[in-house]
Parts: C-alpha cells; sequence; structure tokens
C-alpha cells in the first residue's frame, strides 16, 4: 500500500529540551564548586560530577523550561553530596575539604572584602549543616528566592524559610568561632 | 560589611579544572555509550535466543536449528507478503499533518522544556503571551497557581540578571514590571527588596527611604530585611 504524505504546515516545532553538551559546557565549573562547597573532597569530584551529569542527562527530557537551570542542577548536586556525606568514612574530612577551598575564592572586590574575609567565610560556610547549606548557598551565594529554592530541593516553603533562618545562626556562629581562633574581635 | 554579606562576595566559583572537565566528559561518554550497547545487546540477544520448536528441530545442534528456524520464519514472511499483495490492490492515500506551529517568543508552555532565559536573549517583552495560555484565558479558565509562580519567577530572574551585571535602572523597570504584572504576587517581597537595593544603587535615597518603609510594613518579620537594613545604612 502505497502512503503519500502531505505536510500542510512547516518547520517542525522544535522540542525545546536542552542540549546536554551545551549544559555540560556551560555549568560543568558551577556544579564542581557546588560539590565543593557541599563537602565534596577534593579526590572524590570528578566521580561526584559524573554521577550528577549522569542523573541530568536521564532526568533532561523533564526539565521545564520556565525553571531555571542551576537550582534544577544543584538538586542533583545536593542529593550526591548527602549520599557522599552519608558514608562514614567522609564525615570526618570536613576540615580537609575547608582547607581545600582556596581556588574557588573570587578576586576581593571593589567593596574592600579582603581575601582574609572570604576564605573565612568559606571556612565558615563549611561548618553549617549541609541540608541548611544547601539552603545558604542558594538564596546567600546565588541569589535565588526561597520559593524556588523550596521547589528545587522539593521541600514545604515553611522548611526552606526555616532551614535559612538556622543557617544563616550557624553561619555567624561560625564565623564567631574562627574569629576568636584567630584572636579577632 | 555585615558577615552575611560576605557570602554574597563569594559567587559561584571560577573555572574548574579543564583536566578534569575533559576526564568526566569522557567518563561520562563511556558511561552513555556502554548503557546505549548493552540495550541493544540485550536486545539482540532476546532475539536471536527465542527457542526454536523442539520436535521439529530435534537432534541438530544449536546453531543449525536457528538457522533453520531462521529460514522458515522468512520463507513464511514473504509467503504471508506476496499472498496480501495480490489480494489487496494498492491505494494511495493522503494524509494532512497539521502540525501546530510555535513563536519564537518567550512563551513557550510551561510543560514544555528549554533554556532558562538569560539576561542576553530575554528582553522586558511581558511574559504573559501568545500561543497555549492565550487560548486559555479567552476560555475563561484562569492560569494555574504554578504557570502564575512560573512566569513571576521568570520575571525577577531577569532582573536578578541585571542586578547580577550591575544594571540598576533595567532591574527597577524589571521589578515594575513584575509589579504591574503582579500586585499581589507570591514573590512580591523579594521584587521589592530587589528594588529597593536598585534604587539605593542609583542613589535614591528619598525612595529608598519610603519604599523601605513600606516594606518593614507589609513585611515587619520578612528574612530580607536586613538586606533592607544595609541598603539603608550604607552612605
Amino acid at each position: 500500500m502505497g502512503l503519500r504524505i502531505s505536510l500542510k504546515r512547516e518547520p517542525a516545532p522544535t522540542t525545546g529540551v536542552p542540549d546536554f553538551r551545551e549544559i555540560f559546557e556551560t555549568q560543568f565549573s558551577y556544579v564542581w564548586h557546588v560539590l565543593k562547597r557541599l563537602g565534596v573532597a577534593e579526590r572524590d569530584l570528578e566521580d561526584l560530577a559524573q554521577q550528577v551529569f549522569l542523573q541530568v542527562h536521564g532526568q533532561l527530557p523533564k526539565f521545564v523550561a520556565t525553571r531555571p537551570l542551576r537550582p534544577w542542577l544543584f538538586s542533583f548536586a545536593y542529593n550526591a553530596a548527602s549520599n557522599y556525606r552519608a558514608l562514614a568514612r567522609h564525615r570526618v574530612e570536613l576540615s580537609i575539604v575547608a582547607a581545600e577551598t582556596e581556588d574557588t575564592l573570587p578576586a576581593a572586590d571593589e567593596q574592600l572584602i579582603t581575601r582574609q574575609e572570604l576564605k573565612l567565610a568559606e571556612l565558615a560556610l563549611a561548618r553549617v549543616a549541609l541540608e541548611r547549606r544547601a539552603v545558604l548557598l542558594l538564596h546567600e551565594v546565588e541569589g535565588h528566592s526561597v520559593p524556588e529554592i523550596a521547589e528545587s530541593l522539593s521541600i514545604p516553603l515553611n522548611t526552606a524559610y526555616s532551614r535559612l533562618r538556622l543557617a544563616r545562626q550557624e553561619y555567624e556562629q561560625a564565623v564567631r568561632r574562627l574569629r576568636a581562633q584567630r584572636g579577632e574581635s | 560589611m555585615k558577615r552575611i554579606e560576605t557570602l554574597r562576595a563569594l559567587g559561584t566559583g571560577g573555572e574548574a579544572p579543564a583536566s578534569a572537565k575533559q576526564r568526566v566528559y569522557g567518563a561520562l561518554m563511556a558511561s552513555l555509550g556502554t548503557a546505549a550497547a548493552v540495550t541493544a545487546a540485550a536486545g539482540i540477544a532476546k532475539t536471536s535466543l527465542a527457542p526454536a520448536p523442539a520436535p521439529l528441530l530435534a537432534g541438530l545442534s544449536s546453531a543449525k536449528a536457528l538457522a533453520v528456524a531462521a529460514g522458515i520464519w522468512l520463507i513464511g514472511g514473504a509467503t504471508g507478503a506476496a499472498l496480501y499483495g495480490a489480494l489487496h490492490p494498492q491505494e494511495v492515500r493522503v494524509v494532512y499533518v497539521d502540525r501546530p506551529v510555535f513563536s519564537n517568543s518567550v512563551a513557550a508552555p510551561v510543560t514544555s522544556a528549554g533554556p532558562a532565559p538569560t539576561a542576553s536573549t530575554a528582553t522586558l517583552e511581558p511574559v504573559v503571551d501568545s500561543g497555549p495560555k492565550r487560548v486559555a484565558s479567552a476560555s475563561g479558565a484562569p492560569a494555574s497557581p504554578a504557570s502564575l509562580l512560573s512566569r513571576e519567577r521568570a520575571l525577577l530572574d531577569l532582573a536578578r540578571q541585571s542586578a547580577a551585571h550591575g544594571e540598576p535602572a533595567l532591574v527597577l523597570a524589571q521589578t515594575e514590571q513584575h509589579r504591574a504584572q503582579f500586585p499581589r504576587g507570591k514573590l512580591s517581597e523579594e521584587r521589592e527588596a530587589l528594588a529597593i537595593r536598585a534604587l539605593h544603587s542609583l542613589g535614591r535615597a528619598d525612595e529608598v527611604r519610603s519604599r523601605a518603609q513600606a516594606f518593614r510594613l507589609a513585611y515587619p518579620h520578612s528574612l530580607l530585611m536586613p538586606v533592607i537594613d544595609s541598603a539603608l545604612s550604607a552612605p
């Protein structure tokens, strides 16, 4: 049986699914540093980054266009880091990870934040509990709104607000302790 | 500068080591390739290991049995096709496939996928427009809360990106657009905080004070209050 197909309108609509390779190219560094800030040791970063992008590849068709990309990627990194940290052999290495954060620091900017202060911020951040650190990173460092964060991490909105409040407290306490250790006011 | 504000200066980190990126990409492609190969191999194994009729092929080696089974299957298929062709005259059918045409503007359906808007491509064009959404509103069906929130968020994302690029005037225009479209939106609190910071960057001190007072009244327990306070206290 012959079959002739006539298309009334062209071109066909594009699916709009972001290109995986493009995401990898543009977002690899972001995922790398998120994993690092979520406590993944330097030697395990490549493995964890690979895990994250494998999951991203698998879930890409479900990505919703109107969602911002980075919080979505962050959720994969957060889950990978949570599982990683759940392993007992990784728990004791917090101080090592914090000490390895030197190369993530940006140059001190025009606001006169010294490199020492930035290092202190990274160290204090590493002392905030992981689930709260994730919210703190997304809100304070990346500037996402709390409702967005709640949606990305699949947590209730009130929980997100609560975690943010506690994270700020923990962070401030950690800064005070670190300064006291250094003999600063 | 307050301690919490130092966090904002951290940024999302610099470039990851290029060698690590290459290694991860290579490993990733190998994993994805292996997964595809395993799936294909499983499919092949499934078809090739289909059992042959036992009585007919009894006494033959497995290779010979498979060859005989494949021969029978092919001959049967060819005979069936020849009979069908002889008994049914060919007919020509014309099938019209009506494909919807999507515009290239911002308005994609909420369920479709695509890259998040970027500062370079995004404009102040309204997010509320076109296609399926317009049809929905014309029919009187209200937009779902999730889609409203997505539209709000898309607009504020632009404002945040403008803030990150040091363009307070643009931030102000975008937050005003948000206010016009979503006067009682779920992200109004975030919008006002962004607007106040933008006004502060533009040196419009009087407006900063009045908007900050209004913010304090509207959101007395806001977690964004320190941001407003720092804008007010900064020189």
